[in-house]
């Protein structure tokens, strides 16, 4: 194999020593390749190196024994050669090649280990040589020689001899075997990439940018080059890349996450301090998983695979004794019926405010709201007014309505979608008419408020000295100076804010306010694009502690280095939406996993994790999970099925909307071993048909976006009654 | 109908109200009155007082059951139950 490509590459050399190599090649097992890289002697003079790289295959047979013997140097080497062959220095003659398969030499030989133990002596081998001195012979290549004591050569060879083994026949297991490793590896575009981890001495770095780089093509170039430039990796380096690339196979998850951590911008510190955590031994789990599953697949073609690793039988017939028809609740038809003749409703007196807020909120969906019935909910002395959609409400009318309430009681008033009514002037002279004037009131939702200003908010917080919880999103109109002015006057008390798409207040500008609000526990600040890392970093690092939930949807500019800070300082972190970060890596994940371990409520949504980490934050931290969105997470499939089956056992809400890796069989094992679950969202599900949905033997689960049946009612039925405060209530009843 | 099959619920104004058992088991609250293990004065008697329901709304209730028992043995009969203003 090696023979071939490397004939394919130089041309002008062809010598029988390749054959030998060839020979010396073919049995490849690790152990081989281990003896090899053992036994031979570190003899070749650097001058003979050097002149076997540049030359040709002659050369190669000559680096063979190079190779084995200098198991040290070679890491060095391919270090040097990719950095030589990432420069302009292209010298060996296959400078067509050279640059790039030079580059991807590098990293495959990297990608390539299938050895795990060849992994470790590499790696040691490599740490123990100095990196630093191969950074500096780039480009020398009389230094390179020298200097190389590492595994890189090793490295190298091998991955040389990976790339051959992977053009020839074996290529189609071994491309097979990268692109499973691949998947959801972030691509290293860059040979600056893979010379910064070679400079870091980390193997895994290389190995990483290896793999993104599989591609017959490239292998066939790099073998070439390899063979030119490393003047005698070649019979060498095709056995030690051949053992290299079934180490590499194996070991690629492990050393997959490593790489991707190294891979970001620089903010993520690049060590691997967190291997010793849960979330490292999940993921050996679940690649035990995997490679159980990928050993019994066998000859199997990998669908069969998948599906014979999530053991699931629908029943079939149950279904049809199972009446899914539930009878309404007289409850709800006695709900129906008023709604439907509100008018004639004259009062709400003695009403339990639950029963208030149903029927204003199926007022407002029907759009059968009107100045009648909020009359009727402001009269007498009203403790709470919940009022979803305020945007039938003119000024004039809420003026009205409010001048004449006795607010002295209101403990929650929600008016959300108020921006028509609620302008400054109008909230001077009905809720703050007064300081004081709304002296119980804890819960203050003002969404969609956009003509309200800094001095509506002022006013509002002297009158409401109690307030310990505030909406204010989509507010377009306040500033940054309004967090100051709550920082003020309600610093203390404030426990719940929300700042949704207030896209006039700047994070940074009021990060001094924030951190004045000592008891925060609650931050919302989604659709902000100031939000960055350093604001994350500084306000958690202030006052991460008391935080029970983080709202940062559509922040985009936030990395893995939040998510770090976060699980770090946010011990106590019961819920986190992350949804469309699509800068997060899968270390975010390995950062919850090992740092907020009682996380009830996750909502990713379009963010590039895999599977196996999904999987294996599932396996930490999956028992006090109860809601869990993983909309859009493409890759999620039957590993996560399995540790959802597995762990999730108090999971209520589950959305696995848009993810169409999962099949008949996982959904319905997620179904029918999480007994708790109640809803489960499957939009885009096309895959999922009336084999799971007939087959699912839960009978309380409420399965959503299959069939297009109206889909107000079914959210309407599960979701609990909609508290856009929700702690309040927890705060309430202690 | 035999007695033992069968619960009275009595309304605030004393109107008593036999039911099939089955239909009164509609009712959580009901059924956890006659089901429980401990020695309630309904599982003894076999009937049920609301001092604070009324008599309209208490026969309201009982249709109700009965409805809700049709709806769950004939699903596909869209069944109406009917709610006057009145009540």
């Amino acid at each position: 194999m090696t023979v071939l490509r490397s004939r394919e590459v130089l041309p002008t050399n062809p010598k029988p020593e390749p054959v030998k190599d060839r020979a010396d090649i073919e049995p490849a097992t690790p152990s081989q390749n281990r003896e090899a890289a053992t036994l031979c002697s570190p003899e070749p003079t650097p001058v003979s190196r050097r002149s076997a790289r540049l030359a040709s295959k002659s050369s190669v047979s000559g680096d063979d024994e190079r190779v084995s013997v200098h198991n040290d140097a070679k890491r060095k080497r391919k270090l040097d050669v990719s950095a030589d062959l990432s420069g302009p220095v292209v010298g060996e003659g296959e400078a067509v090649l050279s640059l790039r398969s030079g580059r991807k030499v590098t990293k495959r030989s990297a990608g390539n280990d299938g050895d795990e133990s060849v992994e470790s002596e590499i790696r040691v081998e490599a740490k123990n040589s100095n990196a630093d001195s191969v950074a500096n012979d780039r480009g020398k290549e009389p230094v390179r020689d020298v200097s190389e004591e590492g595994v890189a050569d090793v490295v190298v060879e091998i991955s040389g001899m990976d790339r051959s083994g992977d053009e020839t026949d074996n290529s189609d297991k071994r491309l097979g075997g990268f692109s499973r490793e691949e998947k959801g590896k972030a691509k290293l575009v860059d040979v600056s990439n893979g010379i910064n981890f070679v400079e870091l001495g980390l193997e895994n770095e290389v190995e990483n940018s290896v793999d993104t780089r599989v591609s017959d093509v490239d292998h066939h170039e790099e073998i070439g080059v390899t063979n030119a430039n490393e003047s005698g990796s070649g019979s060498g380096n095709t056995r030690m890349e051949q053992f290299r690339d079934i180490a590499r196979q194996n070991a690629s998850r492990f050393a997959h996450f490593a790489n991707e951590r190294e891979m970001p911008a620089g903010e993520v510190p690049e060590e691997i301090e967190d291997w010793p955590g849960p979330f490292s031994t999940a993921m050996k789990i679940i690649r035990d998983r995997g490679e159980k599953l990928s050993s019994k697949r066998g000859a199997y073609s990998l669908e069969r695979g998948k599906t014979t690793s999530i053991k699931w039988i629908p029943k079939i017939g149950h279904g049809a004794g199972r009446s899914k028809v539930s009878v309404p609740s007289l409850k709800e038809l006695s709900l129906k019926i008023l709604v439907k003749n509100a008018d004639a409703i004259t009062s709400l007196e003695n009403v339990p405010d639950a029963l208030r807020h149903k029927l204003s909120q199926m007022l407002c969906d029907s759009r059968g709201m009107n100045s009648h019935f909020l009359d009727l909910l402001v009269r007498g002395s009203p403790t709470e007014i919940r009022l979803r959609d305020c945007s039938w409400l003119t000024e004039q009318d809420f003026t009205k309505s409010f001048e004449g309430c006795d607010t002295s009681n209101l403990m929650v008033l929600q008016l959300d979608r108020c921006g028509r009514c609620m302008p400054d002037y109008t909230v001077l002279s009905t809720l703050a008419r007064s300081l004081n004037s709304l002296p119980a009131l804890t819960t203050l939702s003002l969404c969609g408020a956009c003509r309200l200003s800094d001095d509506g908010l002022r006013a509002l917080a002297s009158s409401a000295p109690a307030l310990r919880c505030l909406n204010l999103s989509q507010c377009s109109l306040l500033t940054s100076t309004s967090i100051d002015i709550l920082a003020d006057s309600l610093g203390s008390v404030i426990q719940e804010l929300y700042i949704n798409d207030c896209q006039r207040i700047d994070a940074m500008l009021i990060l001094p306010a924030l951190k004045k609000l000592n008891h925060l526990e609650v931050l919302s600040v989604a659709g902000i694009e100031t939000v960055s890392d350093d604001f994350v970093g500084e306000f958690i690092s202030a006052g991460g502690h008391n935080m029970k939930e983080l709202v940062l949807s559509d922040c985009v500019k936030l990395t893995d280095f939040s998510l770090k800070v976060i699980a770090e300082s946010c011990p106590g972190l019961c819920a986190l939406d992350i949804s469309n970060l699509c800068k997060l890596t899968d270390f975010a994940i390995v950062y919850l996993a090992n740092g907020c371990r009682a996380i009830q409520t996750l909502k990713l949504c379009r963010n590039a994790f895999s599977d196996e980490a999904i999987a294996a934050f599932l396996e930490t931290s999956g028992e006090s999970l109860k809601e869990l969105s993983l909309n859009n997470v493409k890759k999620v499939a039957d590993n996560t099925a399995l540790s959802l089956a597995r762990r999730a056992r108090y999971l209520i809400n589950l959305d696995l909307s848009w993810c169409r890796n999962l099949t008949n069989e996982a959904v319905g094992l997620i179904v029918d071993s999480c007994s708790s679950l109640r809803m489960v969202k499957l939009f885009g599900c096309t895959q999922i048909t009336n084999v799971f949905l007939d087959g699912h033997s839960n009978p309380e689960v409420k399965i959503i976006g299959l069939k297009m049946s109206p889909v107000l009612e079914h959210l309407k039925v599960p979701d609990p009654e909609e508290v856009p405060l929700q702690y309040f209530s927890m705060l309430s009843s202690l | 109908m035999k007695k033992e099959d069968t619960v009275k619920l009595i309304s605030a104004e004393g109107f008593e109200f036999v039911i099939d058992k089955e239909a009164a088991m509609v009712s959580q609250t009901i059924r956890n009155m006659l089901t429980s293990p401990g020695s309630f004065a309904e599982t003894e008697h076999g009937e049920v007082t609301f001092p604070e329901i009324s008599t309209t709304i208490l026969e309201k209730i009982c249709q109700y059951f009965y409805w809700s028992l049709q709806y769950a043995r004939f699903c596909f009969l869209l069944l109406i139950f009917w709610i006057g203003i009145s009540v």
